[in-house]
């Protein structure tokens, strides 16, 4: 508790005439005042700005093989050399924050999108609704992510969309098991209990009352997710079951390189540190996000 | 009172498996072409007169549900299927590289708990100081990093500029204990270090509970040094919920085991099902998901059995 007043104190300095003076965005600063909420910012807003725009960034076209000798060597044309066909790797990284983005953002979203409606069925409706509709979800956790992914993968293909498909699938419960919870706290709250005494139907209590309320939480556990969905997709990149060659993947360049541990494992070591930074800085961001929108669970 | 829990922590789990089939049974239904093709694997010698018995066999031109029932009984008498690629039947296959997945998780769970028990102990007792922060860094690290390119770096470090230990491969303990700890030593590291995270987040929080407890004080004011009474009272008594935590890694295990017996060429299931999509062999694939679902779900019932048993605060 004294910690927490002393925060107080330091967060709302006073001027000359001690008076508290508001700041603008709060809840920005709370984020980035949080550890390491910087750096992790700044890790992402470079990932997503290669996704977007790798083809202004990349110094070569990342298919393109290149005349010259292979060479691991960084130089002046090549600031990361290039792998054995001669591809610019640092370009082929560039490009592959693309697929790592769109599959990690991607899976996420549609796991938030369909644990939503599971989360606050499940948690509105009654027993006889929200019990099987628990079960079904909870299936999921029975199998090892992977594996399930596996299947999944063996089913739908290869490919970008069966990736973002089989990765939203294990997040689904995560997110609809958040959501209840969240509706079965907020649907005890007074203000709800007053718009349903004014004659408010439960679609309209749910959709305006509960969701808005539960989007913090939602919002926080995403994050952390992208990170484990990129995780994943690396993973399955690196197993040749993503995203088919020739087309540049993180995951895909750590394999590739591995070929190679012997005389130049710097072609596995670079693609994989970029995708530990980017987990990490998820992570993180997630992190930060919780303590910004709730001050309340600070260092838990 | 404790029969009852057991019966309801089966009757559970007998749901979740009913749940597991519906979900691989959907799978394989969900799969495009045709079933009997599937059935009877591409190239094969498909003609007519096989194609109506499998079709028989299938049970395809009967309605769903008895397809499904017909399916839920070749499963429980063992029978998963044959490979697609001439691999034989899937059942054995999965059973055959079972023990070599579960030699590699223990060692990998040894690791993580090797790692996690002191880690998290030593954060615990350490609240707030820059070993704590160092420590949760580290578990959050570990988390993020892909155990791919973990294992890549300590054939690096371990095996390539140092030579201690096999690159690949895989020996069983059954056979050659020594041969087993040179061949599971890098990846069980590789394995552990993954799995550490959470594990180190539950120790020091657990821990973190128990200091408050008054037999802690008593213990201190007994007279006893700091370090007693944390291994002796607190560790001893924080690491209950540790156990059940280290019972639902098997999920992650398995899951686990796919990626790192791919990269050191070790025989387990996890490489079995990343080669049954690469073979479009899906027989061997479904066998794999389901077996391990099953594996999962009745460890996670003997855990949480076993936690009532040790803790009968549980099973109210």
């Amino acid at each position: 508790m004294i910690e927490g007043a002393r925060e107080l104190t330091l967060r709302s300095p006073k001027d000359a005439r001690g008076v508290t003076k508001r700041r603008a965005f709060p809840t920005l600063r709370r984020f980035l005042s949080a550890r390491l909420a910087l750096p992790s910012a700044i890790v992402i807003l470079v990932a997503v700005a290669m996704a977007i725009a790798g083809p202004l960034f990349a110094p070569h076209d990342p298919l393109v093989l290149s005349t010259e000798t292979p060479s691991s060597t960084p130089s002046l044309d090549h600031p990361l050399g290039t792998d054995k066909l001669g591809r610019d790797v640092l370009s082929r990284i560039i490009y592959g924050a693309r697929p790592t983005l769109m599959v990690g953002l991607g899976a996420v979203g549609v796991a938030v999108a369909m644990g939503t409606v599971v989360g606050l069925l499940a948690g509105y409706s009654p027993k006889l609704v929200s019990y099987p509709l628990l079960r079904a979800v909870d299936v999921v956790y029975a199998f090892p992510a992977l594996m399930l992914i596996l299947g999944l993968i063996a089913v739908l293909g290869r490919g970008l969309l069966p990736l973002i498909i089989a990765i939203s699938v294990i997040n689904v419960p995560v997110i609809a098991r958040l959501l209840r919870a969240q509706v079965l706290t907020i649907k005890e709250r007074d203000y709800v209990t007053a718009v349903r005494a004014l004659g408010a139907s439960a679609p309209r209590v749910v959709l305006l009352h509960v969701l808005p309320n539960s989007f913090g939480p939602v919002l926080v556990q995403a994050t952390v997710l992208v990170g484990y969905a990129i995780l994943a997709e690396a993973s399955l990149n690196y197993l040749g079951l993503g995203i088919p060659p020739p087309d540049p993947t993180w995951g895909g360049e750590v394999a590739a390189g591995f070929r190679y541990i012997r005389t130049d494992p710097l072609l596995s070591i670079v693609p994989g540190m970029a995708i530990v930074l980017l987990v990490l800085s998820f992570n993180l961001a997630g992190d930060a996000l919780r303590d910004a929108l709730d001050p309340k669970l600070k260092g838990r | 009172m404790f029969v009852r829990f057991v019966l309801s922590k089966v009757a559970s789990t007998i749901v979740v498996l009913f749940l597991v089939s519906l979900a691989v049974f959907g799978m394989i239904r969900a799969l495009p072409g045709d079933p009997v093709t599937l059935a009877l694997g591409q190239g094969f010698s498909y003609n007519e007169e096989s194609a109506e018995r499998a079709r028989d066999r299938l049970g395809l031109d009967e309605p769903i549900v008895v397809q499904y029932v017909k399916w839920l009984g070749r499963v429980a008498e063992g029978d998963l299927g044959h490979s697609l690629r001439g691999q034989g039947e899937v059942l054995p296959a999965v059973l055959d590289r079972l023990p070599i997945t579960a030699q590699l998780g223990a060692a990998g769970l040894l690791v993580s708990v090797l790692i996690a028990v002191p880690a998290g102990t030593i954060a615990a007792a350490k609240r707030g100081t820059n070993l704590d922060r160092f420590v949760s860094l580290f578990a959050m690290g570990g988390v993020a990093m892909p155990s791919f390119w973990l294992a890549i770096l300590l054939i690096l470090l371990f095996g390539v500029r140092f030579d201690l230990f096999p690159l690949y491969g895989f020996v069983s303990v059954w056979d050659d204990p020594v041969e087993f700890v040179k061949h599971v030593t890098l990846p069980a590291i590789a394995l552990g270090v993954t799995l550490a995270g959470p594990l180190i987040r539950q120790v020091r929080s657990s821990v973190l509970d128990v200091l408050h407890e008054d037999y802690i004080r008593t213990a201190h004011a007994k007279g006893l040094s700091g370090r007693v009474v944390l291994v002796r009272h607190a560790l001893r008594n924080a690491l209950l919920p540790v156990l059940t935590l280290l019972g639902l890694q098997t999920a992650h295990v398995l899951g686990g085991a796919v990626v790192i017996e791919q990269v050191f060429s070790i025989p387990g299931v996890g490489r079995l099902a990343v080669q049954g999509i690469l073979d479009q062999d899906f027989m061997v694939v479904q066998g794999v998901v389901l077996v391990s679902a099953v594996v999962v779900v009745l460890t996670n019932m003997f855990v949480d059995i076993l936690y009532g048993y040790v803790d009968p605060r549980i099973r109210a």
